[in-house]
């Protein structure tokens, strides 16, 4: 065979060989939807993503190393990382009541040495080097981020076996969101100076209906009352979904963000379901994406892109896909049971995620600490929003 | 061998020929030649590939990838370029090496067909 006609041959065969495998690759990443999700239990891939992190919580050489890695780029991963898990934690307990004994220790610790931590560096530890750019409107200074994940863990912890200590610092943070809440023009908190996050006011609404269902208080009017104004003034008129961040009078800072909205959404299922479910559809309609069976999650609409930053992790040119965005859809799409949307994203993360195993644990070497509680937190999460639904 | 449309060899396996000028007479070779654009080419750059990703993965840089997804930060170049080459390497194993072995397989058939035409 002559050398032109070798190549063309080659080329030929190569065509053809792509063309056959591109579209069928990801069947050889696509997990089980048994491994990732179970009605009762803990499915396997979520039991993994646990193993990794208990014993993570339990090796102070690996913790430390892990937790340095991501306060170098931010510290609120750090944070973050406590809270999901944390959260993670509680829904497995439930989901597993032979295995509660482990999960409460654990948050125990989590829960603890947080508080600790807190108590002894304030706040700004968990805080990016913004917060201390200017002055914040409410005084004195309080993050609704650290204040609102911080009264959800214990809130949570709490359901799970009620905890005296726990309960008062609970009282007595909840005391303090609905004051700065009730205080508020928007009826929001600040999370960092002028700043009020979607993610962090949604999360303390849902720490504030825990202690609702913990005390038999009932703060339903002013989550109420929140709900109206986010759907009467937080909600971008391009797109319908809630924007990300906001000036304390309303003023949209961020217009609606992947990093924000999924996320949002799966509180909202907790507080309107109809108003969290529209949001998840929406986020579904203008962020989901899926390219030859890998789904991914954008962090802004098409057309609406905006510049790649410390909360929307890498962007992807072209596909616009983000690692933060795509995380956190898992969460969104574990709340509304979309287990075909979460088969493609873990096809996704099985083909990129670079998944590293050891003793029985399983952690993604793309990602960080935080990215895999996030993950392990969509694929457990259920039971702690179930419980607090059947007492509304 | 085809040479202008017509075999003129009594073994034309595909890669066991050598390059010619067109309408040149090619003597029977003692020994099949190696065609990096044959179906062992392709299985040989399948093995390069697989080897490489194998020294990649056996020096530990599958645990610095972390750098290029921006979900850690090391400050280091060289972990980037560790990293990057890492990736690459991978891509090449999931994505270019299965498609190099069909392709070879196809290569060969048509090869096949060619030849007996």
């Amino acid at each position: 065979m002559s050398r032109a006609r070798r190549i063309l041959v080659a080329l030929i065969s190569l065509i053809i060989a792509t063309a056959v495998y591109l579209p069928c690759m990801h069947w050889a990443f696509r997990p089980a939807v048994n491994d990732l999700v179970s009605a009762k239990g803990v499915a396997p891939l979520p039991a993994k993503l646990a193993r990794r992190h208990l014993h993570m919580w339990t090796d102070p050489k690996e913790l430390k190393g892990e937790l340095a890695k991501m306060r170098a780029a931010n510290a609120e991963w750090d944070f973050m990382g406590r809270s999901f898990l944390t959260w993670s934690l509680a829904n497995m307990a439930m989901r597993e009541p032979a295995q509660a004994g482990a999960m409460l220790a654990a948050m125990d610790r989590i829960i603890d040495q947080t508080l600790l931590i807190e108590r002894e560096k304030g706040m700004r530890f968990f805080l990016m080097g913004y917060a201390d750019r200017k002055p914040w409107v409410q005084q004195p200074p309080r993050s609704l981020f650290v204040d609102g994940e911080i009264a959800l863990m214990l809130g949570m912890r709490c359901m799970v076996e009620d905890k005296t200590a726990y309960r008062v610092e609970l009282d007595r943070r909840i005391k303090e969101i609905v004051k700065r809440m009730e205080a508020s023009p928007s009826l929001s908190a600040e999370s960092y100076p002028d700043e009020c996050w979607s993610f962090c006011n949604v999360t303390a609404l849902s720490a504030i209906r825990v202690s609702d269902y913990l005390d038999g208080t009932d703060h339903g009017e002013l989550i109420g009352r929140w709900l109206a104004y986010a759907k009467a003034n937080l909600v971008d008129p391009r797109t319908g979904m809630i924007v990300s961040a906001y000036r304390l009078n309303g003023q949209m800072i961020y217009p609606p963000e992947g990093s924000s909205v999924w996320y949002v959404s799966h509180h909202l299922a907790l507080l309107d379901e109809p108003f969290g479910r529209e949001q998840y559809e929406l986020a579904k309609k203008h962020l989901a994406g899926e390219l030859l069976g890998f789904g991914y999650a954008r962090e802004w609409p098409e057309g609406l892109a905006d510049h790649m930053d410390v909360d929307s992790g890498l962007v992807l040119p072209g596909s616009g896909a983000s690692v933060a965005s795509t995380g956190l859809a898992y969460i969104a799409a574990g709340t509304y049971g979309d287990v075909e949307f979460l088969q493609s994203l873990t096809t996704s993360v099985s083909a990129l995620g670079f998944g590293v195993e050891t003793d029985g644990g399983l952690r993604y070497a793309a990602g960080n600490q935080v990215g895999d509680a996030v993950m392990l937190y969509g694929l457990t999460t259920g039971p702690v929003w179930r419980k607090l639904r059947g007492r509304k | 061998m085809i040479e202008n449309g017509k075999s003129h060899s009594a073994v034309p396996t595909s890669g066991s020929t050598g390059d010619s000028a067109p309408g040149q007479a090619v003597p029977t070779p003692v020994g099949r030649r190696f065609h990096l654009v044959s179906p062992a080419g392709m299985v040989i750059a399948c093995c390069l590939i697989a080897a490489g990703y194998g020294l990649c993965h056996l020096l530990g840089l599958r645990e610095d990838v972390a750098v290029l997804f921006a979900t850690s930060h090391t400050g280091s170049t060289g972990r980037f370029l560790g990293a990057a080459v890492y990736v690459l390497f991978y891509l090449g194993v999931v994505v270019a090496c299965p498609i190099l072995l069909l392709a070879g397989a196809i290569f060969a058939v048509i090869s096949r067909g060619l030849c007996r035409g």
